[in-house]
């Protein structure tokens, strides 16, 4: 049941290329030079969210919004929700949120979700101390997103 | 199955990966012309943690730009070199082909 909700959950953001069944479907593609082109025209844009279309593809058994994170810093607002996705491979909770790359895991909920909130930061930090000119690829837009994603 | 992280980090570090410092989590990002990518993968810095589990590929692939967990696997044993690293980057979009 819980695969057949995430299945439509997921229908509105894109098409999955496997579906809960194991049968492939027909995918759009990862879209990867819509969005290539934008960021290199100095655009700031979400990424899609990427399908996967390879083996053992896990369908999230949550996902939630966050607007705010308590980090060492202490409490932060998000100027817009982060989008984390919680998948369970083997012995491990791995969260993620794909537009800014972030990824955890943890042998259980509460520590994935410590160390989402640790890399989050230390990634915010990186991205935020870098210089454009010290980075290449989508890394530039990564880096433009997290220069605006705490709500000042 | 699992493979051992300094197994990992040593193929790493041959194939234009470096890491970053400080934090409590132990960060490699690829380099390219110089230029910090997108690419990377974090390992814990508990000592408990000295291999790195195949259930946790799922999240490796998502760190690297990779697809598959194959691809994953070949990086960090000898068959993907560094160049053709970089081309599957170009080829997922994650870098620019004339980069």
């Amino acid at each position: 049941m819980i695969t057949l909700k995430t299945y439509a959950r997921k229908e509105v953001y894109g098409s999955p290329t496997v579906a809960p069944t194991g049968k492939k479907v027909p995918s759009r593609n990862n879209k990867a030079s819509a969005w290539q082109t934008k960021i290199f025209r100095g655009n700031i844009s979400l990424t899609p969210l990427k399908t996967e279309n390879t083996e053992g593809s896990l369908w999230p058994v949550k996902t939630e919004f966050i607007n705010e994170l308590h980090l060492k810093r202490g409490k932060v607002e998000l100027s817009w929700p982060l989008r984390v996705d919680t998948v369970i491979s083997g012995n491990y909770f791995i969260m993620s949120n794909e537009d800014l790359d972030v990824h955890s895991y943890g042998g259980t909920q509460e520590e994935s979700q410590q160390n989402f909130r640790e890399i989050f930061e230390e990634m915010l930090d990186l991205y935020v101390g870098s210089r454009t000119d010290e980075l290449t690829g989508d890394a530039v837009r990564i880096k433009a997103l997290f220069d605006r994603i705490i709500k000042q | 199955m699992a493979t051992a992280i300094d197994v990992i980090k040593e193929s790493l570090s041959k194939k234009g990966f470096r890491q970053i410092e400080g934090g409590n989590h132990n960060k490699w990002f690829f380099y390219h012309n110089g230029k910090r990518t997108c690419a990377y993968i974090v390992f814990s810095r508990s000592s408990k943690m000295k291999d790195f589990d195949d259930s946790l590929l799922v999240a490796a692939k998502r760190e690297l730009k990779l697809k598959t967990n194959g691809e994953v696997r070949d990086l960090w044993n000898c068959p993907m070199s560094q160049n053709d690293f970089i081309a599957r980057l170009k080829e997922y979009g994650v870098l620019q082909a004339n980069e």
